[in-house]
Parts: C-alpha cells; sequence; structure tokens
C-alpha cells in the first residue's frame, strides 16, 4: 500500500505541474522539482525489488506506476465528494497497512 | 472525426486486406519462427518463445497488410519490396514523433475503428469478468460456508485413497488420477478421476474431501467458475473460448494501432483527461489517455490471452513442419509427463507403499516448495507413475511451478523440472505467461492492482464506445446513419453495463438456492437470466444517463444485499467473520458494502441538470426513432 500511496505522490508531482490540472487546484503552487517525482518512482522500483525480487518488483512497478498515472487525473477531475471520499479511502487503507 | 473516405478501400480491397491480414499474416508470422528454428537450430527454444512472439508478429503484419494500396499486392513478395520504402518512411516519421502521413493515418484509424467497434463488447464481458476472476480464489470460502472453518493440513495418502474408494467405488485406478491438495483459499483436497465405464464412453467422478477427518464436502458452488468461464466466453459452446482468442488477437491489433495513430499527440496530451469539455472530447480523452497509459497491461493481456486459447495456430506448424507431425515430442517438450508411455498389458502390483514413500521423499527433497497436486497414472500397474506439481512460495521468485515424474515401482525419476534448480527454459516461458496472465507472482497487491488496471481498461473501452457515437453525431451524417449509431451504441453499453449489476445477483443467488444436483443450473440461470433482463430493460430506456442510473441503482442495491444475505443465510456478518479470523469472507462482504454505497452515491449524485442536457439527444431519438 505505501508503494502505492507513494506512486501515487510522484504521478501528482508531475500531473501538477501540467497545463491539464484542474483548475479548481490552481492556486495550489507546486514549487517542487520534478526530479522529486522520478525519485518517487525509483524508491517505489527499489521498494519493490527489494520485496519481490528483481523480476517480480520490476513487473509489478510497471503495473503500478501507470496504474498510478490513471487514477491521479481520474480522481482530480472528479467532484469534490468523490476525490474526498478517494482520499479518506486511501488514507484509511494506509494506516490498516501500518497497523497489521 | 471519422477517417476520410478517399483515403479507404473499396468492398473488393477490403475483402482481400482483411483476409490477408488474418490468414496471410498469420502464415508470415509462422514461417518466420520455421525459418528461425532451421536457421538457428534450436527449434524447441524457437517455438516456445513464438508462443508470444508469433502473436506480436502477427499483429504487426496485419497493420502492415491495412497499409498497401491493393489488397493484390499482400499477395505476393512485390508486396515488401513496395512497402519497404514506405514502411521505412513511416517507422522515420514516427520515432521522430510527426505522426502518420495522411493515408497512413486514415487507414488505421479506420481499421482501429472497426476492429474496436467490433470486439468492444466482448472484450469488455472479458475484462470484466476477468478482473473478478482474479478473486477466484479469495471468493471460494464465500461461496462455500461449510468450507470456512476448515484449515489446510498435511494430506495423509493412505486416508485420501482409501476416503475415494470408499466413496467411489467404480474408480478405474489405472486412469489419470488427480488429487489437489487444500490451500489457505480453498482447504480441501480436490478429487478428480475415471470411472470404470459401463459402456464405451469415458465416465468422470470429483470429489470434494474434508482433510482434517476425510469426509466428503458438498462443494458444488459456482461463482468463481462461473465468472472465470465467462471471462473467456466459455459459456459459448465450441465457439465461444475460439472466439475469445480472436477477440484477445484483434485487441492486440487494435492497441498497436490505437498507438500509431496517437502517436503524435503522445506527449502534449499525456495528462489531457477532464470532464469539462464537450462529450466528444471527454470521450477521446478518456480513451486515449486511459488507453495509453494501460497499454502495457492491455499488451500483456491481449499477447497472453490470444496464447491461451490459440496455442493450437502456433503448435500445428510448429509440430508438422519441425516434428515431421509428431505430437508426442512436442508433449515430451511442454509437458513430459504427457508423453509417457504405457503398456496395458503390463502385470498388477501393489503400488501404494512406494507412492506414499516417494511423495514424502520428494517433498523432503523440495523443503522449500509446496505442493500443489499429485497425479497418478496406472496405479495398480507395474509400469504405474506418479507427477507431483511444485510452487514456490517465496515472494521474490518469479519463477515458481516445477513438477517432478518417478516410475512408482523403481522408485526412478522419469523427469525433473524445478525452479532455480534445473528448470528449462521451455517450462520458464509457460509459467512466465501463467504468472503474468493470472496475476500470481506478487501477492494480493498484484491482484488488487490487476483489478483496477482491468477496471480502467473496460472505462477504455466503454469510451471507446461513445466516442464512435459522437464522433458521428453530425452534419455529415443523415438522421438515418445517425439512429443507427444511437442504436447500436444503446445496445453495446447495454450489453456492457447490465453485467454489473448481474453479478451481486450471481453472489446472491450463490447463497440463497439451497445446495444440491441442480444449484450450479439455477444460480446460472438467475445469473444469466436478469442480465439478459437488465439489458432488455436498458435498451428500452434508451437514453444513456437512464441506463446508467438504473444499473446504478439495482447494483448499489444488489450488492448491499450480498453481505446481508452472507448474514442471514450462514450467520456470518461482518463482526462475526472478523471474529472468527474468516477474512476472505470479511474482505467478500466489505468489497460489495463498498460497492453498494458507491453505487447508490454516485446515483444520489447524478446531477438533473446533464440529465437536461442530454434531454436534447433523448428528444433526437424520439423524433427520427
Amino acid at each position: 500500500m505505501n508503494v502505492l500511496y507513494l506512486s501515487l505522490v510522484s504521478i501528482l508531482l508531475y500531473y501538477s505541474k501540467s497545463k491539464y490540472f484542474p483548475l479548481r487546484f490552481g492556486d495550489y503552487n507546486n514549487s517542487l522539482p520534478k526530479w522529486l517525482g522520478f525519485l518517487g518512482f525509483t524508491i517505489v522500483f527499489f521498494c519493490n525489488i527489494k520485496k519481490y525480487g528483481a523480476v517480480n518488483g520490476c513487473l509489478i512497478s510497471i503495473v503500478l506506476i501507470p496504474l498510478a498515472a490513471c487514477i491521479v487525473p481520474f480522481f482530480l477531475q472528479l467532484p469534490r465528494i468523490y476525490l474526498f471520499l478517494s482520499l479518506g479511502l486511501l488514507h484509511l487503507f494506509l494506516l490498516l497497512n501500518f497497523i497489521y | 472525426m471519422p477517417a476520410k473516405k478517399e483515403y479507404l478501400s473499396s468492398p473488393k480491397q477490403r475483402f482481400l486486406k482483411v483476409s490477408a491480414a488474418i490468414l496471410g499474416a498469420y502464415f508470415v508470422s509462422a514461417s518466420l519462427h520455421l525459418m528461425l528454428a532451421v536457421i538457428i537450430k534450436q527449434k524447441e527454444i524457437v517455438m516456445l518463445t513464438s508462443t508470444f512472439t508469433l502473436f506480436l508478429v502477427w499483429g504487426a503484419l496485419m497493420v502492415i497488410t491495412f497499409l498497401a494500396r491493393s489488397g493484390c499486392q499482400n499477395l505476393g513478395t512485390l508486396y515488401f519490396a513496395h512497402n519497404g520504402f514506405f514502411i521505412n518512411h513511416l517507422s522515420i516519421q514516427i520515432m521522430k514523433l510527426k505522426g502518420l502521413p495522411p493515408r497512413a493515418y486514415n487507414v488505421l484509424f479506420h481499421t482501429h475503428t472497426v476492429s474496436g467497434i467490433v470486439i468492444s463488447v466482448a472484450l469488455y464481458i472479458i475484462f470484466f469478468a476477468g478482473a473478478f476472476t482474479l478473486f477466484r480464489g479469495e471468493f471460494y470460502q464465500w461461496e462455500n460456508p461449510s468450507v470456512r472453518n476448515i484449515k489446510p493440513t498435511e494430506v495423509n495418502l493412505a486416508k485420501t485413497l482409501a476416503t475415494i474408494e470408499k466413496n467411489a467405488p467404480r474408480i478405474d485406478w489405472n486412469e489419470d488420477l488427480r488429487l489437489i491438495m487444500p490451500t489457505q483459499e480453498i482447504p480441501l483436497i480436490k478429487v478428480f478421476g475415471h470411472l470404470i465405464p459401463k459402456g464405451k464412453a469415458e465416465e468422470h467422478f470429483d470429489l470434494h474431501i474434508n482433510p482434517t477427518n476425510y469426509s466428503i464436502q458438498k462443494a458444488e458452488t459456482t461463482v468463481g467458475v462461473t465468472l472465470y468461464r465467462l471471462h473467456f466466453l466459455g459459456q459459448i459452446p465450441i465457439l465461444g473460448m475460439y472466439l475469445a482468442g480472436f477477440v484477445s488477437l484483434f485487441f492486440l491489433f487494435a492497441s498497436i494501432t490505437g498507438v500509431l495513430i496517437h502517436w503524435r499527440n503522445i506527449f502534449t496530451k499525456f495528462w489531457s483527461f477532464s470532464l469539462k469539455n464537450s462529450w466528444k472530447q471527454i470521450w477521446t480523452n478518456a480513451h486515449t489517455v486511459f488507453g495509453l497509459l494501460g497499454l502495457p497491461f492491455q499488451m500483456m493481456y491481449a499477447v497472453t490471452g490470444a496464447f491461451y486459447v490459440l496455442l493450437i495456430l502456433i503448435l500445428l506448424p510448429a509440430v508438422t513442419f519441425l516434428y515431421n507431425g509428431d505430437t508426442n515430442k512436442v508433449y515430451e517438450i511442454v509437458r513430459p509427463s504427457l508423453a509417457l508411455k504405457y503398456d496395458e498389458k503390463s502385470p498388477k502390483t501393489d503400488n501404494l507403499s512406494n507412492l506414499k514413500m516417494i511423495f514424502e521423499d520428494s517433498k523432503n527433497e523440495n523443503p522449500n516448495l509446496k505442493v500443489l497436486y499429485i497425479n497418478t497414472k496406472h496405479l495398480e500397474k507395474a509400469d504405474g507413475t506418479l507427477e507431483i506439481a511444485y510452487k514456490s512460495e517465496a515472494p521474490e521468485s518469479f519463477d515458481n511451478y516445477g513438477s517432478v515424474g518417478y516410475r512408482l515401482t523403481e522408485n526412478k525419476k522419469l523427469f525433473e523440472s524445478i525452479p532455480h534448480k534445473n528448470k528449462p527454459y521451455i517450462h520458464q516461458v509457460i509459467n512466465g505467461i501463467g504468472q503474468l496472465h493470472f496475476a500470481t507472482f506478487g501477492g494480493i497487491l498484484l491482484k488488487f492492482l490487476y483489478f483496477l488496471m482491468a477496471l480502467f481498461t473496460c472505462f477504455v473501452i466503454v469510451s471507446g464506445i461513445l466516442l464512435w457515437r459522437e464522433a458521428r453525431n453530425n452534419k455529415n451524417y443523415t438522421d438515418k446513419q445517425k439512429l443507427f449509431h444511437q442504436r447500436v451504441t444503446t445496445i453495446y453499453l447495454a450489453i456492457c453495463l447490465g453485467l454489473f449489476p448481474a453479478i451481486p445477483i450471481l453472489f446472491i443467488a450463490e447463497l440463497g438456492f439451497p445446495i444440491g444436483e441442480n444449484h450450479v443450473f439455477q444460480v446460472n440461470s438467475l445469473f444469466f437470466l436478469s442480465w439478459l433482463v437488465f439489458i432488455i430493460w436498458g435498451i428500452y430506456l434508451k437514453t444513456d444517463q437512464k441506463m446508467v442510473k438504473l444499473y446504478l441503482l439495482i447494483a448499489g442495491l444488489c450488492s448491499l444485499l450480498v453481505p446481508i444475505c452472507n448474514g442471514i443465510m450462514t450467520h456470518d456478518w461482518l463482526w462475526k467473520a472478523l471474529k472468527n479470523q474468516h477474512y476472505h469472507v470479511l474482505a467478500t462482504d466489505v468489497f460489495w458494502l463498498a460497492v453498494g454505497l458507491l453505487s447508490l452515491l454516485v446515483y444520489s449524485r447524478i446531477p438533473k441538470k446533464q440529465l437536461a442536457a442530454k434531454k436534447e439527444n433523448e428528444v433526437f431519438v424520439e423524433q427520427i426513432g
């Protein structure tokens, strides 16, 4: 779950610099450099490889990062209620992941 | 906008090109692999590599076939000479991100649209059912309450065989007998064997044995199996599976052509998904953006899906030309146990003590592997064999499956293929394709990722259908044509989206109908009938919004009923499942609860304004319909 979270944050760093980033978040000024997103992906790859081995880790990352790239623009474009609901669920899963 | 007609072929040319794309490209792809096998003299390796490369080459050649100016060119060698320059020019254009020349763009756009719209419904069903099939094992305890309290334990072979003999007195011990070992998900010993036939026809039996007390469990449930079979259209007799295979192949073709036509905009429109534009723009962006992002996943499924169903198309030329028609040689390479020879006149022997001893020795020899199943043949004869299939449980291992074969009387190894020890490349390829397709290598995380990606793929398919209609909703089309597009889209959407509320009904039916002889038939009948009713109801409603609202409402209510039904029928309410550590049951209930609540939330939040905006569309349908 934590790798999914990190992938989502890394994708968000890229997406927030795009012209398609929703206007309602326009006041959010992302001054963070792009390489932080790349660093996030590198950590995701590293964590997956450490946990699942080289082949499995790379394959999981290949599914995980495109999925994160689908989830972020999809949910940020949805009405606020769905966005907040999904954010709540995501953090609930993350919390459960740390507890168990 | 749809492709410009001036670039498209005449009907005769189209027929030539389609036949060349399907048959010609297959023959060329197969011939290329056969030639490679002869040149590098590694026919086994080439044959097994072709299990995925043949489909990739086939798909790529199909694209090239449609780019030819004349269908006749595809039939001769001139085709390559003529198109060589063009393809070279095309690849330079693509590599420079310049996009395709107008003719190539329009031809590929058209073939992408046509192939996409033809396969869309079947592809949606395959992906949607497949998404749920990933959790088939996890659903098992939910659908089968009698096994929830059984803990998987070590199997006692002697007791298992005695139970089989007692419950299947007509068993033929000399035919194939398979014992599948209990797992966390399915904690039963599954037995599949042959009975001594009364007539000429073969007779089979299957049993489910409780490994704790060796009693027979009634386990005729069907949720997982129904969804699994639906995933490859298995309910359509004979044709269904092959249909699913060709859908996979054309999905590969549609993916390749989709990337080619979208190539120029890959970076500029990478994040362009937005809900603020016109419907046409929304569906265009949804289709291209999510289609591109999910491309590795979708290509993987297109190739592995085609492999499972159209394997015969790979093996046919290989067996015919590389092995002179000797199928046994291919079996020997792919599944050594299938190539073992047996003598029907072999004397009778009692192999039971040897069977137990070999089984225990083999397990001790492979302490890091878990036994998946054992297969025996000629168990009561001197040439009896035992095959033990293993699986590595190590999370970092991708190469997981292995097997060892023994001659029972001599305790002699006939073949061995153990991961990270002596497993040949050929077995690794087959193993890898299975791992990728069934998501069995990364635990529950990977299954969850696959599930979401499959749902995104369904979204891509539906957005493609809607895009097809919206792109044709302009002055260039007559009212009659527009009505046709509207009707086709409505029927397609009803079939695709109607499956959503039908799945929770399948779950409810599983626990609602009593276990008995007709249980599977009753459950499946209700599932397919309810799906049919939803389709007809959806078509009757005519507009997308009304249809979506109906399906959301029914799906929401039925999904909420799933955990309630489980609680009433088994008294395993959510809190009790948690207390009893029935985590698979709990996860299934929580999943349906969440789906139900989310569906009802979306249903309640569909704004009336949106409905008013779409009234225009409704009025149009009523006027011309």
